[in-house]
């Protein structure tokens, strides 16, 4: 069953993308996250060049969040006046992020500050989800995060003006809090060049204290219009997107996005929390793994950005 | 040599005889079709030599410029520290020859020639300069070979006296990689030390079916392509999310 990708310029077994984008595809319903962290690398592994993987996978993300976003609105997870603040926070922030990437580059070192930042950043993230999560389920903590007194930060955004209320994650904020939250998440997305969701999601339960199904759906609803940007510009200007690759992609990770979104209703919050937790940690402890080891080859093919 | 090969040499060179006669060779298949099955071709060249020479057959791209990320040493960690460019090689570069190969020949003539994978790593431009050039045009060999787009068979060409000529045969095999134009195929022969004859064709790799269709999409009508692209995945993703939902009897 292989198929030729002309612009990936190799040719593939269908069953391997449909695998892979129904594994990722199951993250992406049980946790909201694009899942780009993994895809891209796995896709360069069965022989895809970096750039089409990237792009390719932006494109699979759109149908991933399209199919999850329509599953956690049937099961009324989705919080979409949170939604829009937060995208509108994300692309400011996503369009900063690029900046700062460009005066990296130029200071010099930046992969090396970009790799570092990662793994700092989901160390940190991974390691108190898994402490939270693992206090809860073993009961030394009777309250989730949302129903938790408010840690001194959550008081502080209280103060803030423009408060209002979201109904549907029963929490009460300054508008400006998912917007600038989102604005600082792009920033990180874009100079870490993933889609953010890792960081997104404890952000939301543990910053904006929403509950974890209602954050998994809100942030599925908001990755749908950034994926939707970034594979537009991806295929129209850096003419990157497979488009063959990508439908078969899609079609693995939407049934894989709809399982997911079945499991995130047998399991409680702080299980959720705990397996997202523990999926961090692996992904920090590979990146860290890739930095310390001596690479066999010295060279790799540029992908221009990040 | 075994029968099979001994029949494969026989049958190239009936062949080359009737078809190509003029230009001493036969490229098969000209062009090469990548259709949507497409996973890679052997691209088989034969023709006729002088007695006694040694046979190159070389397939060779346009050059090209490429950006790699050097990997360098930060503390203790292994980490991107620099973009280098490396220009002045071929995109493509497969090669056979006859037995014993390049041993023994001057080296200024086969890096002139291209007869080997070390001429085209000596050929490499690596800019900037920097005191490990050597190790990165190795890597950059060790890269392009994984990729198959660079490829040496010493010995893999096949020769014969047939009615009193001597035919040779080579079968290449040809990357999925490589990507759709014009290639150029030299069958070079060596005698007594030096390049006796140079016969030159061309090779030519065309899209067809389904890539061609996405390949114009995507670089002619680029805007298209990417309305297409977010329209399609929207598409399947509402639609696996309706099926899912009747599949759940809701």
């Amino acid at each position: 069953m292989d198929v030729f990708l002309p612009i990936a310029g190799t040719s593939i077994n269908l069953l391997i993308p449909f695998g892979l984008g129904g594994l990722v595809g199951i993250l992406s319903g049980m946790f909201g996250v694009g899942g780009g962290f993994l895809m891209t690398p796995l896709l360069m592994m069965f022989g895809i060049p970096p750039t089409v993987a990237a792009a390719t996978d932006s494109c699979q993300i759109v149908a991933a969040s399209a199919s999850g976003t329509y599953a956690h609105a049937r099961m009324a997870n989705v919080d979409y006046k949170l939604g829009g603040l937060m995208l509108l926070g994300g692309i400011g922030g996503g369009a900063i992020g690029v900046q700062v990437i460009k005066a990296l580059r130029q200071v010099g070192n930046a992969d090396f500050l970009i790799m570092l930042t990662y793994v700092i950043v989901l160390g940190l993230i991974g390691a108190y989800m898994f402490s939270e999560s693992l206090a809860a389920l073993r009961g030394a903590a009777a309250k989730s995060p949302e129903l938790s007194k408010p840690a001194r930060f959550a008081r502080l955004l209280q103060r803030l003006p423009l408060q209002t209320n979201f109904p549907k994650s029963g929490i009460r904020h300054s508008v400006f809090v998912p917007i600038l939250l989102c604005a600082l998440v792009g920033i990180l997305a874009a100079i870490m060049g993933v889609g953010g969701g890792f960081i997104m999601i404890p952000a939301m339960v543990y910053l904006l204290r929403m509950p974890m199904h209602t954050a998994v759906g809100t942030d599925l609803f908001q990755i749908l219009f950034t994926a939707s940007g970034v594979t537009f510009m991806q295929a129209s200007v850096n003419h990157t997107v497979d488009f063959l690759l990508a439908i078969v992609l899609a079609l693995g990770s939407t049934v894989g996005v709809q399982v997911g979104a079945r499991l995130t209703k047998r399991l409680r919050g702080e299980q959720l929390r705990i397996i997202l937790s523990c999926i961090v940690l692996l992904v920090c402890f590979k990146m860290l793994y890739g930095l310390v080891a001596t690479p066999t080859l010295f060279l790799s093919v540029s992908t221009g950005g990040h | 040599m075994g029968s099979l090969s001994r029949l494969f040499l026989g049958f190239s060179l009936t062949l080359a005889f009737s078809a190509a006669h003029a230009r001493g060779m036969t490229v098969e298949p000209n062009p090469i079709e990548v259709g949507a099955r497409f996973d890679g071709s052997t691209v088989r060249i034969a023709g006729f030599v002088d007695r006694d020479s040694r046979v190159f057959v070389i397939i060779t791209g346009a050059e090209i410029e490429e950006k790699f990320n050097q990997k360098g040493r930060i503390g203790p960690l292994w980490a991107n520290v620099r973009t280098l460019h490396i220009s002045g090689v071929p995109g493509l570069f497969l090669t056979a020859s006859s037995a014993p190969g390049t041993e023994g020949l001057d080296r200024r003539m086969i890096d002139n020639y291209l007869l080997d994978l070390e001429a085209v790593s000596r050929r490499a431009i690596v800019d900037p300069l920097s005191s490990d050039t050597t190790s990165l045009r190795r890597d950059y060999m060790k890269l392009k070979q994984s990729q198959g787009v660079f490829y040496a068979a010493p010995g893999a060409v096949q020769t014969i006296i047939q009615d009193g000529r001597v035919g040779f045969a080579a079968s290449i095999p040809w990357p999925v990689s490589a990507s759709a134009g014009v290639y150029n195929v030299d069958v070079i022969q060596v005698k007594s030390g030096s390049i006796w004859r140079k016969d030159t064709s061309t090779l030519q790799v065309k899209l067809v079916g389904l890539p061609r269709l996405i390949s114009f999409l995507a670089f002619e009508r680029s805007r298209l392509y990417g309305a297409l692209s977010v329209s399609s995945a929207l598409f399947v993703g509402l639609l696996m999310g309706l099926v899912f939902k009747r599949g759940a009897g809701h």
